[in-house]
């Protein structure tokens, strides 16, 4: 296969890379990350492969771009024109809508927007906008989005190197590598205060530096994709949809801090994005951009691929370098650096995957521009998954300093059902709730501790009025104990006592002193633990005491569950004067726990009723309440 | 001696990876999907390959929830019961397979053809509630849609 | 700074110089103050796992003062550190995670005596048995089998509150030499052992091993694997050191006569 050593060889994969990016032919491209498959764009892939063959069209396959909810979505371009991005589709809209595309037209029906922004531009020559589309800063989701972790995820083919180097890619490393001192590349990154998107937000220039500076004849170099957060997913879809920016980012890291050897660790919930890494590992390295002596300097740098084993502790440096060894993951005090001695005892960098996505954007603009996106204390954009309830639930990339309210409302289009918002919930199981009346704080590392909770990797769970916040904790508890490694006592038994009492409360066994005994458990629980695990754990309790009080009272002293949500306080009953007897529940009750007849007013046994909630669901007439 | 099918296939695992301590979770993972379970047998062998103390093998296969040492289903269901598939309400799809496979979480059908298990987050949040079975995910998941898949697998 | 210079900290209220780098734990001991601990025992490395240990420590930074709370058994003292091992927040956090501890470990004697001492009271918690009683799982047991006597005979298994020592697959019959070393480390009296004829016996990880008779007066007096292990690791050692139950063995060498 033809190696990539001089810049002459980039330019020519350039320039393959634009005639596949822009092609003179009609190009269909089906955004297929996990959440698009599991949409159902896999169907449609199937079909347009079956159709490929009349030479119409030529099909490729692409990443996720953002807007999960709209999946499966499908890039369509039309020589000469700006893509069209076609959205909610199935296999039978491709089908009616390929008789068009072949003939160089591009309806608007399930249109969703063009990508005429310019982070999607040909460099080549400017593109006709196809008319009737909504443009691409027109749909609220994207107007003010500023994507650099995700600048190619669901525009370029993740398999094809070409489309990557087309987009600038490998152009730094090359550079970095030809002609740059390791220094210099350090304090670009130190001057674009770029922070780990990992959670914890740690200057990666200055964790750099140490390593760099650490004694060691070796050192090494991860990338953590472990992505622990449930509701979090901005890792997977660097990987399925960009994974050669990571391994960009962990070359110019291994250079800079002098090491020879990376690894990714990714969880092992995420398939797709292991065989996307893999397969662009080995595309990288058949072309020479890993291996022995890259661009035919002196460097040489190859990537490992570790999978998880399902432990969430892993995400968490030293566990995860334990893991690598072959050893349960165990965290160890941090009194020792892993800088100076990680992953075998030697200097050791490990960062997050937005991070090192970031890193080749970063080098390339240089640290003083990026440095200009974002606040003061927290530079660049952050990638978020919005979910739960909220209209436009996916994937943004925003700048740092963009209020939650402007992210949950303006970029998020807000809470489905004009209900009302509750809660955002940050930092996953290490983060806390931000009730709706702080929602104007700004998005920055520093601003997010100060109400509780922290950016963490950047999953936000949107919370409407009918969340019950115990129950929300009880949750978050829940993962705690069973993911706590159960080294240090009051992680093990901390969480599982508070797991308990929460337990007993949302059963409505609550007593009082229930809520001073939280308190105290989360105290030592907080101070005391060995590793960041267990001294997070309480916040998701820590921070819903702090906000919703009352709610805990509700359960504990008058054994209600005011948002309806634990089962164990709440009842249905079917109120006589407004049951029409259509016999609808009577029907799907699941526990046969509804009697009626014809013309009966129906009644719920309470005995048997398990709460389940089908009724009131099902009921046309309002006539099941929830008390 | 013959060697059972089980055998070969263990063989032809162990081959692959270098005997190695750091190689162990690799080549559990590797039996545990081709086999399906890490067995006591199983365990001996992936020890002495790699070069670690049994005792080391049996802390790692019960610490990391992808392992298990009793065997599972030919199909591995995991449920999410991640934050946004929690709210949206994930364990009804639990207690539906319980009753629609009748058998628990974690044990195999009579049949041995599925096993469901819960995990936490399969980065399809936007698709709540959500589920994988062996590697392929589904979204926006209803008590009918899940009869119709676990039907489709019944089938194959 | 090198591990052997000197840096000068200050342990409740007393000023003192100590190499850099080593332990809170070893400078307190050093200047004669007393911090409790569980999982923590020379022949091993400290592993910070029990948390009885902490201590409230703080530096000036910038003309600030940061403090904060940390295990002294594995903690390296460093320039300026100011530590207090006996604070109110101290021994109420000593108190609670004693009584964290004593959920699984309620009849311990050591737990018992050092709650008397921190007011932790029992039965605030839901009591927590998971497989053995009174085992608080700080490791020590599992450490000294892997890393001192290289038996592997027992290890950690599970995670979390599910977390227990144990033999696999009841391997423990075929590998425990008997040497007791886990007995002897176990903090809370955790680990049993009974000699029933020739035999010792430890329930917990189904050893039942093998006892050697005196060559001399014929009572038994070790294991006969742990006997073979220490020929192999102590080739040196004389016959009658080996062959010979204490009492003999000292009569002997009196008599300066050993073989
Ligand atoms: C319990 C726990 C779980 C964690 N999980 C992850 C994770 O899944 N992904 C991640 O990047 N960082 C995770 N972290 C943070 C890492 O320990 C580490 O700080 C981070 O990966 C460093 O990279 P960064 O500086 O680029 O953020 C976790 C930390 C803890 C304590
Ligand atoms: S805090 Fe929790 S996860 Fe961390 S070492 Fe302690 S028990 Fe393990
Ligand atoms: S048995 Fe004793 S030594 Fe072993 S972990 Fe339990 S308390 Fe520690
Ligand atoms: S919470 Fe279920 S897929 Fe993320
Ligand atoms: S003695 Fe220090 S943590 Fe156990």
């Amino acid at each position: 296969m033809d190696k990539i050593i001089k810049k002459k060889d980039l330019d020519a994969f350039k320039e393959k890379g634009n005639r596949l990016l822009f092609a003179d032919s009609v190009k269909i491209a089906v955004q297929a990350g996990t959440c698009g498959i599991a949409s159902g764009a896999q169907e449609i892939f199937d079909f347009l492969s079956g159709q490929v063959s009349s030479g119409k069209f030529v099909l490729s396959r692409t990443g996720c771009i953002g807007l999960c909810k709209r999946e499966p979505m499908v890039n369509v371009s039309v020589p000469g024109s700006v893509t069209v991005v076609y959205a909610d589709m199935t296999k039978k809209l491709t089908e009616e809508l390929l008789k068009s595309w072949i003939k160089g037209e591009t309806p608007v029906k399930n249109s969703l927007m063009t990508l005429d922004d310019a982070l999607y531009a040909n460099p080549l020559k400017d593109l006709k906008l196809p008319s009737g589309h909504a443009k691409y800063r027109d749909i609220p989701f994207y107007k003010k989005q500023e994507k650099i972790a995700l600048r190619n995820s669901g525009f370029i083919n993740p398999h094809n190197l070409s489309e990557y180097i087309a987009r600038g890619g490998f152009y730094t490393l090359f550079d970095v590598l030809n002609g740059q001192d390791s220094d210099k590349i350090i304090d670009e990154i130190e001057t674009s205060g770029l922070r780990g998107r990992g959670g914890g937000g740690f200057p990666t220039g200055r964790k750099w530096r140490s390593c760099r500076n650490a004694k060691g004849d070796k050192k090494y170099v991860i990338c953590n994709a472990d992505e622990g957060d449930p509701g979090a997913y901005m890792d997977r879809t660097v990987l399925e949809g960009d994974p050669f920016s990571v391994i960009e980012g962990l070359a110019i890291g291994g250079y800079a801090i002098g090491a020879n050897e990376g690894y990714v660790y990714v969880r092992a919930e995420y398939p797709l994005a292991v065989e996307t890494l893999k397969q662009a590992i080995e595309t990288a390295r058949n072309h020479g951009l890993l291996g022995k002596n890259i661009f035919g300097t002196d460097f040489s740098f190859d990537i490992r691929i570790n999978r998880g084993g399902g432990a969430f502790v892993c995400g968490e440096s030293t566990a995860l370098m334990a893991s690598i060894e072959g050893n349960v993951g165990e965290p160890r005090t941090k009194h020792i650096h892993t800088v100076e001695s990680g992953l075998w005892e030697k200097p050791t960098t490990l960062n997050n995957v937005e991070t090192w996505a970031n890193v080749p954007a970063v080098v390339n603009m240089g640290g003083s521009e990026f440095r200009k996106i974002g606040t003061k204390g927290s530079a660049g954009t952050k990638v978020f998954s919005v979910v739960g309830d909220i209209v436009n639930s996916g994937l943004v990339e925003v700048p740092m300093g963009m209020t939650l309210k402007e992210l949950v409302f303006g970029v998020g289009g807000g809470i489905p059902g004009n209900r009302k918002l509750k809660a955002v919930q940050s930092g996953g199981p290490s983060g806390g709730c931000i009730p709706a009346d702080k929602a104007d704080i700004p998005i920055d590392f520093d601003e997010l501790v100060k109400v509780g909770s922290m950016m963490g990797s950047g999953g936000l769970i949107i919370m409407d009025e009918d969340t019950c916040m115990v129950d929300v904790a009880r949750y978050f508890l829940s993962f705690l104990v069973d993911e706590s490694c159960g080294k240090c006592t009051p992680c093990r038994e901390g969480t599982y006592q508070l797991k308990q009492i929460l337990d007993r409360i949302t059963r409505g066994e609550g007593k009082p002193g229930d809520l001073e005994l939280i308190e105290e458990i989360a105290q030592v629980t907080k101070d005391c633990s060995l590793c960041a695990l267990g001294k997070s754990a309480p916040n998701p309790i820590l921070s819903t005491l702090t906000y919703f009080r009352d709610e805990y009272k509700a359960h504990i002293e008058k054994k209600k569950c005011p948002a309806g949500v634990c089962k164990a306080l709440i009842t249905y009953t079917i109120i006589p004067e407004a049951c029409t007897a259509c016999g609808k529940c009577l029907k799907s009750c699941p526990a046969s726990a509804i009697e009626g007849g014809k013309k009966v007013a129906h009644r719920i046994i309470p005995e048997k009723c398990t709460k389940c909630g089908i009724c009131f669901d099902v009921c046309a007439f309002d006539a099941v309440k929830k008390v | 001696m013959t060697k059972t099918g089980t055998d070969k296939k263990l063989d032809t695992i162990l081959k692959k990876y270098e005997p190695r301590p750091d190689s162990l979770i690799a080549v559990l993972q590797e039996v545990q999907e081709k086999l399906h379970y890490l067995s006591e047998d199983a365990l001996k062998r992936v020890a002495e390959r790699v070069k670690v103390p049994l005792v080391q093998a049996y802390s790692v296969a019960t610490f990391y929830n992808a392992f298990s040492l009793k065997p599972k289903g030919k199909y591995i269901i995991q449920v999410c019961l991640g934050t946004a598939c929690h709210l949206q309400n994930g364990n009804q799809l639990i207690e539906e397979l319980g009753s629609l496979l009748d058998t628990e979480m974690g044990v195999p059908t009579k049949d041995g053809l599925f096993s469901f298990e819960a995990v936490r987050c399969l980065g399809c949040c936007s698709l709540a509630p959500a589920m994988m079975i062996n590697g392929k995910t589904y979204g926006n998941l209803t008590a009918d849609k899940l009869k119709k898949i676990i039907k489709e697998y019944k089938a194959k | 700074m090198e591990n052997n210079d000197l840096v000068t900290i200050t342990i409740d209220d007393k000023t003192l110089q100590v190499k850099n780098r080593t332990t809170v734990l070893e400078a307190a001991r050093s200047a004669g103050i007393t911090i409790p601990t569980l999982c923590h025992h020379e022949a091993v490395a400290a592993s910070g796992a029990c948390r009885i240990c902490i201590v409230e420590m703080s530096v000036e930074k910038r003309g600030r003062t940061v403090s904060w709370m940390d295990a002294s058994c594995v903690y390296p003292v460093h320039e300026g550190l100011v530590i207090k091992t006996d604070t109110p927040k101290v021994r109420k956090q000593r108190k609670l995670i004693l009584e964290l501890l004593l959920s699984r470990a309620p009849r311990s004697e050591r737990l018992l005596e050092l709650a008397a001492e921190y007011g932790a009271e029992t039965g605030r918690f839901e009591s927590v048995n998971q497989g053995r009683e009174n085992c608080i799982l700080c490791g020590l047991c599992e450490k000294v089998c892997k890393y001192s006597i290289q038996a592997n005979v027992i290890s950690m298994a599970f995670r979390g509150v599910k977390k227990k020592v144990t033999a696999p697959f009841q391997t423990g019959s075929s590998l425990c030499i008997g040497c007791l070393a886990c007995y002897n480390v176990c903090p809370t009296g955790a680990i049993k052992y009974v000699i029933e004829g020739n035999r010792l016996k430890m329930p917990a990880w189904d050893a039942d091993v093998k006892m050697q008779k005196c060559t001399e007066c014929g009572a038994l007096y070790a294991p006969s694997e742990y006997i073979k292990e220490l020929k192999k690791k102590a080739p040196g050692l004389k016959k009658d050191v080996l062959s010979k139950c204490p009492a003999c063995r000292r009569k002997i060498f009196k008599a300066g006569t050993p073989a």
